[in-house]
C-alpha cells in the first residue's frame, strides 16, 4: 500500500495527470529511486478500482492525452488514515552489509579492510547527498536527504564500532 | 599522494609524544589551495594535536610541516605568530572568545594587531559580522551569547584577516545538529568563498561529509587517504 | 592520619595557607603596636616620652591618635592582600566543592570547610602576631630609640587588649573564610557582573573635605585633633568607596579610545570586573596620601630644624616610608595574585587567543596597562593631596613643597615600578596559561 499512499499524498496538493505525478514524486523524494511510469499506472489503476481516486478529466493538449486523477473523500481519509500509523521500524538486521561483515567474521576475511573501504563508499554517498541537500531550495527534499543522511551516518558508527570491536576482541566467533 | 608542487600545506613524518603517551607517530598530509579536508578517527587518535602541529601552535618533536614551502619550524616564535595570525585562522569547539570583549571586539582584535586603524578593523569586523548573519550581537559580550551565536563570531574572527587556510577543532561539537549544522554550513561556504582551505577535525560523520576529502587517523598515525573517487579501486 | 583541619588546609593549597598565615600575622602585630600605643599614659606623657625617647607624634599625647590611626591604617593593604589570597583557586575551590556536595556534603558543612580552610591559618597568624610584635618592639623600639625616636613603646605592651586582637583577626579570617565558602558553593553567579559600580562613595569625601574646611577655623591647638583625624577617616573610606568606580570609569574610557589590542584588552578588563583593581588602587592612593604628607614634613624638616635634631625626625619618617613602600609591595602581591587568579581562569580563552596568533607579550601588555590605569592616577592623587592638604591643614612653608614634589615622582615611580616586577613575577602563570594543551577539550 505504501506507494499508493505517497501517490495519494502527492495528490493531496491537487489533481494532476501520471506524468505530473511521477515528477512531483521524484522532487519531493530525491534519495528515492525515481519512479517507472507503468509503476505510475498501475498503482493509480489499483487506487481507482478500490475507490481512492476517481478520474476527474481527459485532456489533450499538445501530446498524447491525458487522464488528470483527483482524489476522493474515501482517499483523502485513507490518506489521513496512513499518516496517523505508526511504523514498524525497519528489519535492518537483514541489511546485506551486516550479513557480510558477520559471514567475514567467520570466515576469518579481513573484515577490517572490507569495512575501511566501505567506509569510503558510504561517505561518497553521503557527500553527494550533502552537497544535493545544500543546494536543495524545498524544505521537504532537505528532510527527505537528511534521513538518508542519518541512515548512512548511523551505518558509518555501526562499523567504525565493529572496527574496534574486532580489534579488540580479536576474531569473535 | 606526491607533493605536488601547488600543496598550500604538507605535513611528512609528524611525531609527537606528551611524557609516555605518544599522541603522533608519523602522522603525513597535504592540503591544496581552497580545498576542505576532514580529519576524522576515534577518540583520542591524535586529531587535535595533529591540527595543533598543522596550524603551528604545538611544535613536532620531529617532522616537517611546511606552509607555501617555508618549514614552520625555520621560523622564530614571532614570526610563527605573525603566520599564525595572517595566513591561518581558527576555530575550536567552545571557549576561544576574549570574554570582557564585545563580538566585534573580538573580531576586530586580530585586525588591530595586524596595525590596521581602530575604525578600519571595527568596519571589516562589522562586515563579517553581518555576513554571518550575528550583527545584532556586535555590542554583546561572549558570556551572553548561545553556543551557535558564539561560534559565528569565532568564524568571523577566523575569516577576518582573509587567511589562507582555515583549521578547526570540531567546531561543532558544542552544538545541537540543526545549530551545528547551520554553523557548519557558513563555516564551509565563507571558506569557500573567501577560497581558504578548510581543515576540519570532527568525529562526526556528516560534518565529515560536508568536507571534499576525509583522512581518517588511527593511533597517530593516516589510515587512508581517499580522495573520495567512488568505488576506490582495492 | 593526618587531623582533618590539616588536610583540609592543605587541600586548599600551601601558598594560599602560607599567604592567609603572613597578612593575618602582620595585621596582628600591626593591631598590637597601635594598642600598645593607646595603653601609653595620658598623665605623664612627658615622663614616658623622656623615658622611651619615643617618637614626638606618638609621645605627645595630643597628636598620638593620629599616629594610631596611621598604624591601624596600614593594615588595610595587608588586609586587602588577605582579601585576594582567600580567592586563590577559586575555580579549582568550586569544582571541589561541587565535587563535594554531589558526594553528599551539605552547603552548610561546606562553609564550615572553606571557614577552616581559612579559619585555621588565621589563628595560627594571629597567634603569630605576638613573637612579630615583641620583633617589632625590639627593632623599631628599644633599638631605635638609642638613635632617634622610638615607633614602638617599651614600656607598655598592649596587655588585655592582645586577647580581643587575637580572637578578632582569628575571627575576621574565619569570617573571610565563610563568605568565601558561600560565594564558591553558590551555583549562579561565578563571573556574574554585579552591575557597574556608583559614585556614591564621594559624598563621603566631600563630607570630609567639609569636616576639614570647618576644623580649621577653629583652635588649632594640638589637643583638637579629632577634626582632622574625622576628615582623614571620612576621605579614606569614601576613596576606598570610590575606587571600583574610577576603575570601571577608566576602563571604559580606555577601551573606546584604545588604538592598541592590549589597551582595549585591558580597559575591558577593568570595565568587567573593577572592584579589585578599585581596592588595590584604593590602598595605592591611601599609600600616595601617607608619602605626600611625608614628602611635605621632611621638607620642612630640612627647611627649618637646626641639623643636630634632624635626625630625631628623619629616622622615624624615613621608617614611615619604608613601611608605605612595603605596602606598595603588598598592593602590588595582591594584584599579582589577582591577576594570576583571572589568568587561570580564562586558561582556554587565553591559549586559543594565543593560537590564533595573539603574541603572550600583547597579554603581558595588557595586564600592565590594567594595573597602571587605575593604580598610577590614584597615587598621583592621593600623593598630591597628601602633601597639599598637609601643609593647608598645618600651614607650612613653600619650601616645603619641594619635598612633596620629590614625594609625588617617588610615589610614582615606585608604583611604575612595582607593576612592571609584579607583571614580570606573574609572567610564568601567564605562559602557563597559553599553553596549547589548554586548548584541548577535556
Ligand atoms: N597536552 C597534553 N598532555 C598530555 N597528553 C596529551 C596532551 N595532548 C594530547 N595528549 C594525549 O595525546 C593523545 C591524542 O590526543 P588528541 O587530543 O590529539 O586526540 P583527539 O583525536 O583529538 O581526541 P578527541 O576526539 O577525544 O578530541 C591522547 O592520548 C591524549 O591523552
Ligand atoms: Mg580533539
Amino acid at each position: 500500500m505504501s506507494l499508493g499512499s505517497v501517490l495519494l499524498g502527492v495528490l493531496a496538493d491537487g489533481p494532476a495527470h501520471g506524468y505530473d505525478l511521477k515528477r512531483a514524486h521524484d522532487a519531493r523524494f530525491p534519495a528515492a529511486r525515481p519512479l517507472a511510469y507503468g509503476q505510475v499506472y498501475a498503482t493509480l489503476g489499483r487506487l481507482q478500482r478500490d475507490g481512492l481516486v476517481e478520474e476527474l478529466e481527459t485532456r489533450q493538449d499538445a501530446g498524447p492525452e491525458r487522464t488528470v486523477y483527483a482524489l476522493t473523500d474515501a482517499g483523502r481519509e485513507a490518506l489521513r488514515h496512513w499518516l496517523g500509523e505508526t511504523e514498524q521500524p525497519g528489519p535492518y538486521a537483514a541489511d546485506e552489509l551486516v550479513r557480510k561483515t558477520i559471514t567475514a567474521l567467520h570466515t576469518g576475511a579481513d573484515s577490517g579492510d572490507f569495512l575501511r573501504r566501505q567506509r569510503a563508499v558510504h561517505l561518497d554517498a553521503m557527500r553527494a547527498l550533502t552537497r544535493e541537500r545544500s543546494d536543495a531550495a524545498e524544505p521537504g527534499t532537505r528532510i527527505a536527504l537528511d534521513h538518508t543522511l542519518a541512515h548512512l551516518d548511523a551505518d558509518l558508527r555501526w562499523m567504525e564500532e565493529t572496527r574496534e570491536r574486532i580489534a579488540r576482541d580479536g576474531t569473535t566467533r | 599522494m606526491t607533493d605536488t608542487p601547488q600543496s598550500i600545506l604538507t605535513a611528512h613524518g609528524v611525531h609527537k609524544s606528551f611524557g609516555r603517551t605518544v599522541a603522533l607517530r608519523g602522522a603525513a598530509l597535504e592540503v591544496q589551495p581552497g580545498e576542505c579536508v576532514a580529519i576524522t578517527g576515534p577518540s583520542g587518535s591524535g586529531k587535535s594535536t595533529l591540527l595543533h602541529c598543522l596550524a603551528g601552535v604545538l611544535m613536532p618533536d620531529s617532522g616537517v610541516v611546511t606552509f607555501r614551502g617555508t618549514r614552520l619550524d625555520a621560523l622564530g616564535v614571532d614570526e610563527r605568530t605573525r603566520l599564525r595570525r595572517s595566513s591561518f585562522g581558527l576555530v575550536l569547539q567552545f571557549g576561544q572568545l576574549v570574554p570582557e570583549l564585545s563580538a566585534l571586539e573580538n573580531v576586530a582584535l586580530p585586525l588591530m594587531l595586524e596595525g590596521r586603524r581602530r575604525p578600519d578593523a571595527a568596519a571589516a569586523a562589522t562586515q563579517w559580522l553581518e555576513r554571518l548573519e550575528v550583527a545584532q550581537l556586535a555590542h554583546t559580550r561572549p558570556t551572553a551569547m548561545s553556543g551557535g551565536e558564539a561560534q559565528r563570531v569565532a568564524i568571523a574572527r577566523a575569516l577576518v584577516t582573509s587567511p589562507d587556510i582555515v583549521f578547526a577543532d570540531e567546531p561543532t561539537g558544542a552544538l545541537d545538529t540543526v545549530t551545528g549544522e547551520l554553523a557548519l554550513d557558513v563555516l564551509v561556504k565563507a571558506t569557500r568563498e573567501t577560497e581558504a582551505a578548510l581543515v576540519l577535525v570532527t568525529h562526526d560523520n556528516r560534518v565529515a561529509a560536508a568536507a571534499e576529502r576525509e583522512v581518517v587517523l588511527r593511533d597517530g598515525a593516516i589510515e587512508a587517504a581517499g580522495d573520495g573517487g567512488p568505488g576506490e579501486p582495492t | 592520619m593526618r587531623p582533618l583541619p590539616l588536610t583540609i588546609v592543605l587541600a586548599a593549597g600551601r601558598g594560599r595557607a602560607a599567604l592567609v598565615v603572613a597578612t593575618t600575622a602582620v595585621t596582628s602585630a600591626l593591631l598590637l603596636v597601635a594598642a600598645s600605643m593607646a595603653r601609653l599614659g595620658r598623665d605623664d606623657a612627658w615622663s614616658s616620652y623622656e623615658q622611651e625617647h619615643l617618637f614626638a607624634p606618638i609621645g605627645d599625647a595630643g597628636t598620638r591618635p593620629g599616629a594610631i590611626l596611621a598604624v591601624v591604617l596600614l593594615t588595610v593593604p595587608v588586609l586587602l592582600l588577605l582579601d585576594q589570597a582567600v580567592r586563590l583557586g577559586s575555580t579549582g575551590r568550586h569544582r571541589r566543592y561541587t565535587a563535594l556536595s554531589v558526594a553528599g556534603a551539605t552547603r552548610r558543612d561546606l562553609r564550615r570547610w572553606a571557614a577552616i580552610e581559612v579559619g585555621a591559618p588565621a589563628v595560627a597568624g594571629a597567634l603569630l602576631g605576638v613573637p612579630l610584635w615583641l620583633l617589632l618592639r625590639e627593632l623599631l623600639g628599644f633599638r631605635l630609640a638609642m638613635h632617634a625616636g622610638a615607633l614602638v613603646p617599651t614600656s607598655v605592651g598592649p596587655g588585655p587588649w592582645t586577647w580581643a586582637i587575637l580572637a578578632a583577626v582569628a575571627a575576621y579570617g574565619v569570617l573571610v573564610g565563610r563568605r568565601s565558602g558561600s560565594r564558591a558553593t553558590a551555583l549562579t553567579g561565578r563571573g556574574g557582573e554585579a552591575g557597574a559600580p556608583r559614585p556614591w562613595p564621594a559624598l563621603a569625601v566631600l563630607a570630609g573635605a567639609l569636616v576639614a574646611i570647618s576644623g580649621r577655623g577653629g583652635s588649632s591647638s594640638a589637643d583638637s585633633l579629632a577634626t582632622p583625624i574625622a576628615a582623614v577617616l571620612l576621605v579614606t573610606l569614601g576613596t576606598v568607596g570610590l575606587a571600583p568606580w574610577a576603575a570601571h570609569a577608566a576602563g571604559v574610557r580606555a577601551a573606546r579610545r584604545a588604538r592598541r589590542a592590549a589597551t582595549l584588552i585591558a580597559g575591558r578588563r577593568l570595565q568587567a570586573d573593577p572592584r579589585p583593581a578599585g581596592r588595590a588602587a584604593a590602598a595605592v592612593g591611601a599609600v600616595g596620601l601617607t608619602v605626600g604628607v611625608l614628602g611635605v614634613f621632611v621638607g620642612d624638616v630640612l627647611a627649618t630644624t637646626d641639623p643636630y635634631d634632624r635626625d630625631d625626625y628623619l629616622v622615624p619618617a624615613a621608617i614611615v616610608a619604608v613601611c608605605a613602600l612595603l605596602a606598595v609591595v603588598m598592593i602590588a602581591l595582591s594584584i599579582a595574585v589577582h591577576s594570576v587568579e583571572t589568568t587561570a581562569q580564562h586558561r582556554r580563552e587565553m591559549a586559543a587567543l594565543v593560537a590564533t596568533g595573539v603574541s603572550s607579550s600583547v597579554l603581558t601588555g595588557a595586564q600592565r596597562t590594567e594595573c597602571l590605569l587605575t593604580s598610577l592616577p590614584l597615587a598621583l592623587a592621593g600623593s598630591a593631596a597628601g602633601s597639599l592638604g598637609y601643609g593647608w591643614l598645618v600651614g607650612l612653608s613653600p619650601a616645603a613643597y619641594a619635598g612633596g614634589a620629590a614625594a609625588l615622582l617617588l610615589t610614582a615611580s615606585v608604583v611604575a615600578g612595582s607593576v612592571l616586577v609584579t607583571t614580570a613575577l606573574v609572567r610564568p602563570w601567564l605562559v602557563a596559561a597559553v599553553d596549547p594543551g589548554n586548548l584541548r577539550t577535556a
